[in-house]
């Protein structure tokens, strides 16, 4: 699994997420949106009427785009989150057909 | 062919308008904000025919159902017209026993609505909570886009030949001879022989303008608008509550006002609402919406994990006995009145402006007229 961070920063305490039940490393401090990115997760759900790809866009909270469910409640906007240790994060598509 | 100017321009005014001006009428529409910034633009848009009065309710209700199927193929514009089907939820048994009475007098009239116990209304709609006690179905229940309708209304009212003027306030109206003569606005004068008082929840105000006494009190109805989802719904849903508060406010106040719940095309759900006696006061209150909340996701669990984006509410022109008041004043002569539909002006909007378009023109409507007559209240009192 990747880890795309730019070395030689200092940052928080290492903890472990779950993405997609997957134990990924993050650390204090990170937001969720940029521990999926850190992580090679680019691609966080599909459009309602044209199946079109969506992840991260503006970054700060006003777009909507950046939707996962964290700890099982859906359309959470990674980008306004910071991680917690153990945080259940879940990419895929909610109340499906 | 008489000027006509219709003063309101939300659903009623605009369908009025399209039915005058397509059969040639001279027609202008005087509305003080925009189109549907009234009532029209701030509704569900449930059509729900099996909850209307039976009697000449009901039959209007029927008359203006099969004029949707026209109007979705004429009116330009999507009006996003579907025939999704409606549902009435019961949550108790006591709820259940009394509905089943009415079912059967809507049966006996050939309505084909049915009752269903839980398990069959789960099966249509797998996404009520387990808890109900059961259902009603009608197949011919539906939902439109009550803002596309009021702006599909207009367009084609203009298309053929009327006057759609908006950001316009009526002043005062002028009688000459007992006779309307002309509308007098912040914008200048309309010399007229009809005037159609389509003013919603503001008829009373207009109709006061040529001392006619009209009894349409504002009845706020809050709403609560989630994010668009895939869909959830399959049908448009209410309470047995929600029926039973809009004809006993009293029941309202100790049981709860009920709720009504509908998925619009673009995904997003319209949950209410509340009837509320409170003036001109269009706020929303957070009693409002929490009770809004807690009851629509008590019958559908699922809408726990939805946003709501935001809220509204809108003032139904309420009449004492839940009818429209639709026909001419005895005075002054011209003086139509087209309004007090309180929840039912998005079913009724097709009917009422074919029949007062009718009315106008030859003298005659197709379904009599006279339960809606304007003098009725005047009467009731006299003879107490």
């Amino acid at each position: 699994m990747s880890d795309l961070r730019i070395p030689f920063i200092k940052r928080g305490k290492k903890i472990n997420v779950y993405i997609n039940d997957r134990k990924t490393l993050a650390y204090e401090g990170e937001t969720v949106h940029a521990v999926l990115l850190a992580s090679g997760y680019r691609v966080l759900r599909k459009t309602e009427k044209m199946n079109q790809l969506r992840g991260i866009f503006c970054g700060m909270g006003i777009c909507y785009e950046c939707l996962v469910s964290i700890n099982d409640k859906p359309y959470q906007r990674a980008c306004m989150r910071q991680v917690e240790r153990n945080m259940k994060i879940d990419i895929h598509d909610i109340l499906g057909p | 062919m008489p000027a006509i100017v219709v003063i309101g321009g939300g659903v009623i005014g605009t369908s009025i308008a399209h039915y005058l001006a397509c059969k040639g009428a001279k027609v202008t529409l005087l509305e003080k904000g925009d189109l549907a910034s009234g009532s029209s633009g701030a509704c569900d848009g449930l059509i729900f025919i099996q909850s209307k009065k039976p009697g000449v309710h009901l039959q209007l209700a029927l008359a203006s159902l099969e004029l949707y199927e026209e109007l979705y193929k004429k009116l330009p514009g999507h009006i996003e017209f579907k025939k999704s089907g409606g549902m009435v939820i019961f949550e108790t048994d006591a709820e259940f026993e009394a509905m089943r009475e009415y079912i059967q007098d809507q049966q006996a009239l050939g309505l084909d609505v049915s009752l269903l116990n839980t398990k069959q209304a789960l099966k249509k709609e797998p996404y009520l909570s387990k808890h109900i006690k059961g259902s009603t179905f009608f197949p011919s229940d539906a939902q439109v886009n009550p803002i596309a309708l009021t702006v599909g209304f207009a367009m084609s009212a203009k298309k053929n030949g009327a006057r759609i003027i908006t950001r316009t306030t009526v002043k005062g109206i002028k009688i000459q001879n007992n006779r309307v003569s002309s509308v007098q606005t912040d914008q200048g004068d309309f010399d007229t022989d009809v005037i159609i008082n389509a003013a919603g929840a503001n008829a009373s105000e207009i109709a006061a303008m040529v001392g006619v006494n009209i009894p349409i009190i504002p009845r706020r109805g809050q709403i609560v608008v989630t994010q668009a989802v895939k869909p959830i719904l399959k049908h448009c849903l209410i309470s047995a509550k929600y029926i039973a508060a809009k004809y006993h406010p009293a029941l309202a106040k100790e049981k709860g006002e009920g709720i009504s719940m509908e998925q619009t095309q673009n995904g997003n759900l319209l949950l209410g609402s509340t009837r509320e006696f409170v003036g001109f006061n269009k706020q929303n209150t957070s009693e409002g919406i929490t009770r809004i909340i807690e009851q629509t996701t008590r019958i559908i669990p699922e809408l726990k994990k939805l946003h709501v984006i935001r809220t509204f509410a809108g003032l139904r022109p309420y009449t004492p006995d839940s009818l429209p008041i639709l026909g001419q004043a005895d005075n002054p002569k011209g003086f139509v009145m087209a309004a007090g539909h309180e929840g039912d002006g998005i079913a009724l909007a097709p009917i009422t402006g074919k029949l007062i378009a009718q009315m106008i023109l030859t003298g005659k409507t197709d379904i009599p007229l006279d339960a809606f007559a304007v003098d009725r209240f005047q009467l009731q009192k006299e003879t107490t």
